[in-house]
């Protein structure tokens, strides 16, 4: 049924497109595609170039999984159970198991230019559906570069300069002639060029979109400003990193709103998380990536919410470790993780967010996994990835403001975070300071934002260890494992591109 | 050649050919489309359509170009009771139809155009001879085939396919490229391969690829023999091959010493490393499908072999029962025979059968059959 409205929709898609130059299509035999020099003459065109751009995100090397699971399998956080031998590789923090979404990112960014270069011409379109779409695909570029270079590049807090190969390639031009890629032998941007030009795109973006603009499935002012928050955290730019996450917070008409010890649990189980300002969209269940892959199939075997006795819905292959349970305030686990049957009562403390842990379905054992994906939008398998939300900017702007010396508003903001998640909770009377307090911070966000694919990049941007116990792992922050290999493709045969360390 | 005057005259040489030919093809199997550049409408995102450059085309492709010379000779002695044939063949393939490899950066992964020029060379003999040829005749034939490719150049003076590695001027297309694999460390039973400066690595790199083998074996043919004496009849015929290496997938499959949770063959759980100082050829038994800090389990040359051969393909021994018998029962004929099939063979390839093409994994192996027969014609 799904698949029948699709092929009518892309039908009609191309049918629209056509009308305007019939001639040209004649020799085009497949209905699914068209003449490139009338794809972005329309205003339909752009819009479904556009979509294009974000239906790139929902890959599972990219928001479907791996900017999750692999990041967070190869963390501090995670055990991989080895139940359908997924992330075994990556949670051994193996050489060669990291993200790989170079060739994805790349795709999507040349849309991004093509199409940026084509929406000028578009005669019927008004100057705010111009602004729109311009502000978009440069949010869009941003947010692409930047998970590019934080992945495949040091990210600035913690560079390791003798084995610092550069940031990434930076193209913003779109390629429409073999001629152009094939004379195209590019060669790598230093990471801070690679941050001017994100910052450049970001800002562009933040004066084009509206507040909530088409809400959180899209890019807005909103979103920009989270994004640029995270972005100014990683740079060490922690003046910019407090405006912008103030900006975030005290934005009016924007996207969602925190939640607390009283509704955190029921906006995890809607299909729309309330805190979220961006998500990545399935808005169909034939778009879900099925029983392997997908988040909900990646963490959990539960079909419902206490149903450790029923079917088995995912494969439940990454789940926390004892080291993350303990910190959850969870007890009552074995410590090899694996429970035969029947699973003992868990003891769960005040923490709110320990109530998306618990006992999975038996399938070598029960395990205690993580519900943040259970199919919420109504089907197996089928939920949205929140890519940025609310928590996150207090979280950023505590750090910073740490950075800044200014530990009361660091204080407070950790607070803000502390009061909505522990049921009870009253400020102590003695802050805590220095270290203890940047502690507690990067604490919160391991806490806060588990399976998030956070805990991976903020080990590596202040360079700290990657230390497990199970499976045995200590990796200092200059080992090479950390940046992943630019797929050997891209390097060989161009002397221009230069190989990550150690590959 | 025979019939020049030079040769008339000499008896033991009953039949001389020499041949030559060149020929020039070119190839229009060329899709109809490849030069436009398209859009695709096959993605969604918000349950509306999403379009995307699917297809940089070129303007500018061609025909295939193939240049082929044939020599061969053809000799006869003794009546013919001694030929040998022989061919010698070069093929160069210009303009190859291919898709060329782009950098991902350019948002694209490759596009069709005509590249590369590739050069197929071959010698294959033929001798046949007949020993006896009266009541008791035997004729026994043999042929051997040499073959050898090679890629004589890319584009833009490119040493190698960026794409695909193992694709260089200089060595044959279908050659395995990758790091060599240097058995297990006595010490901690964790498995090596050689750098490109031949010192032992748990991880090797891309510089440490070199050319291991090719698909393609350098030599091949069989021996034919044919023996009759009254009624009675027996055909042999050997199959061989030699000089080629595949990637066992299937023994790759069955060797994942608990990488996942299925049996493993005997042999690796024999041959395990179990204890510092072992010396064997099997990695320390593993739940995952690499050791810590090691390359994956199957990387590099672990598990390519040489499929080499020699095989008894057919064997049939057979019976005509006379003429004069069979009329009296009203019979035109009647053959009693047995056959048999792959009977025998000689290799060192370690999984079921060296005789396959493409990937070996899950492949049924060939059958070894023996058939008793009778065959009545009225």
């Amino acid at each position: 049924m799904k698949i029948k409205t699709f092929k009518i929709l892309s039908l009609a898609v191309c049918s629209a497109l056509l009308i305007s130059s019939c001639k040209k299509q004649l020799d085009i035999p497949s209905r699914n595609s068209l003449d490139a020099g009338v794809a972005l003459t329309t205003k339909n065109g752009i819009e479904y170039a556009i979509n294009s751009v974000y239906s790139i995100l929902k890959r599972e090397s990219h928001y479907g999984r791996d900017l999750f699971s692999v990041t967070d399998a190869m963390a501090d956080i995670a055990f991989a159970n080895g139940r359908s031998s997924r992330l075994l590789a990556e949670n051994r923090n193996t050489a060669l198991a990291n993200v790989i979404i170079w060739a994805g990112s790349y795709a999507a960014i040349n849309e991004i230019n093509l199409t940026l270069a084509a929406y000028p011409a578009i005669s019927d379109a008004t100057a705010a559906e111009k602004a729109r779409w311009e502000g978009e695909l440069k949010f869009l570029r941003a947010f692409y570069y930047f998970d590019l270079v934080r992945n495949y590049a040091y990210i600035p807090t913690y560079v390791v300069s003798n084995q610092d190969k550069g940031g990434v390639v930076i193209n913003l031009q779109g390629f429409n002639s073999a001629a152009a890629a094939t004379g195209y032998f590019p060669s790598r941007s230093s990471i801070s060029e690679c941050y001017s030009q994100i910052w450049s795109d970001l800002y562009r973006s933040m004066e084009l979109l509206s507040n909530a603009n088409k809400g959180r499935n899209y890019a807005s002012k909103h979103a920009a400003l989270a994004l640029g928050s995270r972005i100014a955290l990683y740079e060490g730019n922690w003046a910019r990193c407090d405006s912008f996450a103030t900006a975030a917070i005290t934005l009016s008409g924007g996207i969602g709103s925190l939640t607390n010890t009283s509704n955190y649990v029921t906006g995890w189980r809607a299909a729309d998380h309330p805190e979220a300002i961006f998500q990545v969209w399935y808005a169909t269940l034939a778009e879900n990536l099925g029983v392997n892959t997908s988040l909900a199939a990646t963490h959990t075997t539960l079909s419902a919410p206490g149903a450790f006795a029923g079917v088995r819905q995912g494969q439940g292959d990454l789940v926390p470790n004892a080291f993350l349970l303990t910190q959850l305030g969870i007890s009552g686990f074995p410590t090899n993780l694996a429970q035969s049957p029947p699973p003992p009562a868990l003891t769960y403390s005040n923490d709110i967010r320990n109530r998306l842990f618990e006992w999975g379905v038996n399938a070598s054992g029960h395990y205690v996994e993580c519900t943040k994906w259970m199919g919420k939008n109504g089907g197996p398998n089928w939920d949205n990835t929140v890519v940025l939300r609310w928590a996150e900017l207090y979280l950023n702007r505590a750090e910073a403001r740490f950075r800044l010396a200014n530990e009361a508003g660091a204080w407070s903001d950790l607070n803000v975070i502390r009061s909505n998640r522990y049921v009870g909770f009253t400020v102590p009377p003695v802050p805590l300071t220095g270290q203890a307090l940047l502690d507690e911070i990067w604490r919160q966000r391991m806490l806060e934002f588990a399976f998030e694919g956070h805990r991976f990049y903020d080990l590596k941007r202040n360079g700290l260890s990657i230390v497990k116990t199970n499976p045995a792992v200590n990796m200092p922050a200059t080992d090479y494992r950390l940046l992943p290999r630019i797929p050997t493709s891209e390097v060989d045969g161009n002397p221009n591109l230069v190989q990550n360390f150690g590959y | 050649m025979k019939e020049e005057n030079f040769l008339k005259k000499v008896n033991a040489i009953s039949d001389f050919k020499l041949r030559y030919s060149f020929g020039q093809a070119g190839n229009d199997q060329i899709g109809n489309v490849l030069y436009a550049q398209l859009y695709s409408a096959t993605r969604l995102y918000g349950n509306a359509s999403a379009i995307f450059p699917s297809q940089l085309g070129n303007p500018d492709l061609t025909w295939e170009n193939r240049e082929e010379s044939n020599i061969g000779l053809d000799l006869g002695f003794f009546k013919n009771r001694i030929t040998l044939t022989v061919d010698a063949y070069k093929r160069i393939n210009k303009d190859l139809l291919l898709a060329r490899p782009l950098y991902s950066t350019t948002g694209f992964t490759s596009i069709q155009q005509n590249l590369g020029k590739m050069e197929n060379k071959g010698l294959e003999l033929m001798l046949s001879v007949t020993p006896f040829d009266g009541k008791f005749k035997w004729t026994s034939t043999f042929n051997i085939a040499f073959q050898k490719n090679k890629v004589l150049e890319l584009y833009d003076g490119l040493q190698s396919l960026p794409s695909d590695a193992s694709i260089r001027v200089g060595s044959p297309i279908g050659s395995f490229f990758t790091a060599e694999w240097a058995g297990v460390n006595p010490a901690t039973g964790r498995g090596m391969w050689y750098d490109i400066n031949g010192n032992l690595t748990y991880n090797p790199t891309a510089n440490d690829r070199k050319i291991i083998g090719d698909i393609y074996p350098s030599k091949f043919g069989g021996w034919n023999n044919t023996l009759s004496y009254k009624g009675f009849s027996l055909d042999a015929f050997f199959q061989y091959e030699y000089g080629r290496v595949r990637l066992d997938g299937q023994y790759q499959q069955m060797m994942r010493m608990a990488g996942a949770t299925v049996n493993t063959l005997s042999y690796g759980f024999i041959t395990r490393w179990q204890n510092p100082g072992d010396i064997v050829p099997t990695p320390r038994a593993f739940n995952g499908l690499a050791d810590y800090n090691s390359a994956g389990w199957g990387t590099g040359s672990r598990y390519i072999f040489r499929t080499d051969y020699i095989r008894l393909k057919q064997v049939t021994l057979g019976y005509d029962i006379p003429a004069n018998f069979a009329k009296k029962y009203r019979l035109e004929g009647a053959r009693v025979y047995v056959q048999g099939i792959n009977l025998w063979t000689y290799t060192e390839w370690p999984s079921y059968d060296p005789e396959f093409t493409g990937d070996n994994f899950g492949i049924i192996p060939q059958s070894k059959n023996i058939t008793v027969g009778v065959q009545v014609r009225f």
